[in-house]
């Protein structure tokens, strides 16, 4: 089934032929004063009417078939939307003190764990795994 | 012992290379500019050759509401691109300074310089890990979506090569019918050559030119001629900038998981190298364009 461009396609070509028959009527070139002057100039003023009219049709018709693809992109492009405001938030959070604050202090936090647990492992697990936890937790956001 | 962090917590991933990669891809979307720009110019140009007035008059208003659909969705692929750039910057994941000044305050506070130079090392280990981890979720997440990005480029570039085509197909036609209208009140021969790359082919018999009338007609005629059928050119070769686009999304797609192989790291800058040169082609195309 033809799409809208193609019915554009056709509306052009179609222009074209009578853009080439004006131009054919119009090298016959009369004088005011030959016979049959008032009907060619009528002539050429209603293929000049259609061709314009053709072309206006092509350009909504075309208009039509634009904004029907760029319908077709609403939903990918709310997922390429999503997925920049998310890569953007992780920057953020990085560059946020508060939030960065809140990743270095479970990162801190951790690290502490890790030093009390090697000096005393048996005491210093609970404190490491919830730190950890924490870590996790901070990391995820 | 002062700890010197390094100055990438985030995973060292190569990242330099899509970060290149970006850049040159919104290089490239802002080239697009001046054809969304053109889209409903050209339309309004045929309107002015015409002068037309009446219902026609309104044809281009669907152009002109068009480049603000199109408009839109180039903003979401430039915010795109720029978030890839973004994420590969090692700078907007660096948390060095907050550790370091963390670690200067606990020694300034009195805690001990061995203990806290410790935790420390060890704080600067797994941020690092921490950082990476945030860092490549995110670049995983943008690249997921990198052939939706190519199908976009790949739909616009469908609509500019159809609707844009289309209008200075129109608009050139509108030219030839007007300057065949004009070419009758200065005598020259009809019908008039049609445009052609570059201006006017005169197929011989050339008509001769016997005044001044018809030398200016002439080169007024070629010189629209070639003001179109330059857009034209410049349309190609926003074709090739933009199959190149799609080219580049494809294989970030693709080779996702090999972002530190140096190989992709080099066909990666090498792309981006090509990217940028055919942004420039299409910017100097219609510049050319512009001054004809």
């Amino acid at each position: 089934m033809p799409d809208l461009h193609d019915l554009a396609q056709d509306f052009i070509a179609l222009s074209d032929m009578l853009t080439t028959r004006s131009a054919q009527q119009q090298s016959r070139n009369l004088p005011p004063t030959a016979p049959g002057y008032a009907q060619w100039r009528a002539e050429l003023g209603t293929l000049d009417d259609q061709i314009n009219a053709l072309e206006a049709a092509a350009t909504e018709i075309d208009a039509a078939y634009a904004r029907e693809k760029l319908a077709g992109l609403d939903d990918t492009l709310a997922q390429i939307g999503t997925a920049t405001a998310d890569a953007k938030a992780a920057i953020t959070d990085i560059a946020d003190a508060n939030r960065a604050a809140q990743i270095i202090a479970a990162v801190v936090n951790t690290a502490t764990a890790v030093v009390a647990t090697i000096a005393d492992p048996i005491a210093g697990a609970p404190a490491l795994t919830a730190s950890a936890g924490a870590l996790v937790n901070a990391v995820n956001g | 012992m002062v700890l010197i962090l390094p100055g990438c917590l985030g995973g060292c991933l190569d990242y330099p290379a899509v970060g290149h990669l970006s850049v040159s891809m919104q290089a490239s979307l802002a080239t697009w500019q001046p054809f969304v720009d053109d889209l409903g110019a050209s339309c309004h140009r045929r309107l002015v050759i015409d002068g037309e007035s009446g219902p026609l008059a309104h044809q281009c208003d669907a152009l002109d509401d068009l480049q603000g659909q199109i408009a839109t969705r180039l903003t979401v692929l430039d915010g795109y691109f720029g978030a890839l750039g973004a994420v590969a910057s090692d700078g907007n994941f660096a948390v060095d300074g907050g550790l370091g000044a963390l670690g200067a305050s606990a020694k300034q506070a009195g805690a001990n310089g061995n203990d806290v130079d410790a935790v420390q090392a060890i704080a600067s280990a797994v941020a690092g890990i921490v950082v990476g981890h945030i860092r490549a979720r995110a670049m995983d997440r943008l690249i997921d979506q990198a052939h939706n990005a190519a199908r976009v480029v790949t739909t616009l570039q469908g609509v500019f090569d159809t609707v844009y085509a289309d209008s200075l197909k129109l608009e050139a036609n509108k030219w030839a019918q007007s300057m065949q209208h004009a070419a009758a009140d200065v005598g020259i021969a009809l019908p008039l050559p049609p445009c052609a790359a570059g201006g006017v082919i005169w197929t011989s018999p050339r008509p001769a030119l016997s005044n001044w009338q018809q030398v200016q007609f002439e080169a007024f005629y070629a010189n629209q001629c070639a003001a179109i059928t330059a857009r034209q050119t410049a349309l190609q070769a926003f074709d090739v900038s933009a199959g190149q686009l799609v080219a580049a999304l494809t294989d970030l797609d693709a080779n996702r998981a090999r972002l530190k192989d140096g190989a992709v790291v080099a066909h990666f800058l090498a792309q981006a190298h090509t990217v940028a040169v055919q942004a420039q082609a299409v910017q100097q195309a219609f510049s050319t364009a512009k001054t004809s």
